[in-house]
Parts: structure tokens; sequence; C-alpha cells
């Protein structure tokens, strides 16, 4: 199925809002990215993390709309602020919608919600201020 | 209210040697007539609103004329089907948007024909499924976490 039947220019509008405002708010990426797993999602999704341009520094979300499946890989760095558990939480939340047949909310809540665990507290007492 | 006690003292303190005489102010308040004025309130207020509440229980004014006796199929119409009818409205409005992308979303997806990327993307020389060999691509990040989910 290519993507345009899936999603409308409305909805990758939306897709892509969010994922700028996700990095403007957490400063760090984040990668959407919607195709079907070449063998195991988890290893797939994990080769395309690797491939990003910053590994560390990035959180991808691989949606697997034929096999419906749901992956969010997140960097080392990240995973400092953002823990598993929070990514499972966001995790949660996107399943709900998408078995509701919101696709692009579940997308897009998830991202912010991930953007807002992802967000380092501002340093207060800090000489490089 | 204050009362000046400079009279009562100007008449004790020469007893107490020679001192130069003094006015001093001592307050007097009406605290006891005011808890008698909130206790009586407390007990009149819930009295006053029951008073005011009996023309509720008076019979329909006798000038009002008897409706006519409803049918069991208009009792029923109204009671029953106009509950109903609003019912079926609000859930169809409610679920409307859902069923309207649930028509396009619903389907199955049986197959998908590239990715479809938003943010920062892998490249098409290295992505998994180019050409190139994967090289480092194979396997993830060393300490990578995340989550997966199924729906």
């Amino acid at each position: 199925m290519p993507a345009g039947e899936l999603l409308s220019p409305a909805d990758r509008r939306a897709i892509q809002r969010a994922v700028d405002s996700a990095e403007a708010l957490a400063d760090c990426d984040f990668s959407v990215c919607i195709d079907e797993s070449d063998g195991d999602p988890r290893e797939y999704a994990d080769r395309l993390h690797a491939g990003l341009s910053a590994p560390e520094l990035s959180v991808l979300v691989l949606v697997d709309p034929v096999a419906r499946q749901l992956e969010i890989v997140t960097g080392p760095l990240i995973r400092r602020h953002l823990d598993d558990s929070q990514v499972a939480l966001a995790a949660l939340g996107m399943q709900t919608s998408f078995a509701a047949g919101d696709f692009v909310g579940g997308i897009t809540r998830g991202l912010q919600q991930l953007a807002e665990h992802a967000r380092r507290p501002p340093t207060l007492h800090s000489d490089s201020r | 209210m204050y009362v000046e006690h400079g009279a009562v003292l100007r008449s004790v303190l020469p007893l107490c040697g020679p001192v130069r005489p003094i006015g001093i102010v001592v307050p007097v308040t009406t605290t006891d007539a005011l808890r008698r004025a909130a206790r009586v309130s407390v007990v009149a207020a819930p009295a006053a609103v029951l008073l005011a509440a009996s023309p509720a229980f008076a019979d329909t004014p006798a000038s009002w004329q008897d409706p006519a006796p409803m049918s069991p199929l208009t009792a029923l119409l109204v009671f029953v089907g106009i509950p109903l009818a609003l019912f079926v409205t609000i859930a169809l409005l409610t679920l409307a948007p859902s069923l309207i992308r649930g028509d396009r979303q619903q389907r199955g997806v049986t197959s998908w024909t590239e990715p479809d990327w938003f943010g920062n993307e892998v490249s098409r020389t290295q992505h998994p499924r180019g050409e190139q060999p994967r090289g480092e691509l194979e396997g993830g990040t060393a300490q990578s976490g995340g989550a997966s989910a199924r729906w």
C-alpha cells in the first residue's frame, strides 16, 4: 500500500509538526518511520536507528502498519533522561490510539509524551549558563 | 468601644509616689453580643429557608385545567423514544470522526511499498533495505533502549 492511502497530506503535515515540536522541546532528534519491517521488527528498528546521523541523541519511532507493530528505540544519551519505563508508557498510549483507528493522533501524542520526558531539566546552579 | 480610665488612675497613682499622670486607653469589645447574634442566625437561617419553601407543598391552582390523559403509545414515545433518539444522535456524533478515519485505516494494510520518514531519516544508501552492504547497520547501538507494542 502506498503511504498516500493511509496518510492524507494533512496527516503528514500533522506528524511533521509533531516531530518538529518534539525536537524543539527535547533538544534531540526524533525520527518517525512508517514501514514494513524487514524481518524481526525490533532488529529492523535497531538497524534503522543505528543508521541515523546521531543515533546516541536520537529517538526512532518505527510504525509497522502491516505487522501492526510499534517499536521505539532511544539512544544511550537520550536514555539518561528518557528511561525505558517512560518509553513504554508512551508506547502504551500510542498502542491504544492505533487500536482505536487514530493513527495520526497516536503518533503525535506519543511524540509529545516522549519529548516531555526526554526534556532535560534546566540547570539553575551552573557556571555554564 | 474605648473607655478612658485616666480618672481612676489619677486617683490611684498618687499612692505610688510622684508620677506624672497619663491617660491609658483600654479596648473593650462587644464579642459577647456578636457571638449571641451568630448563634441566633445559625438557628434562624435554616428555619427561614424551610418557611420560605412551604408554598412548594401547595396544591396546583384551581384555575389550571386538567391535561388530557396521555395514551401509553405517546408516553412511550416521549419518555423512551426521545431519550433514545438523543442517545443515538450523541453516540453518532462522538463516533463519526473515528468511523470516517476507520474507513481509511482499518481496511487492513497488507503491504507497504516504501518507507515513509518524518524528521531525521536514514539515507537511502544506508537504509537496511538499500543496495549497499549493511556493514555498521547490523544490530543496534550499544546500550540503546526503548519499548515495543503491538495493536
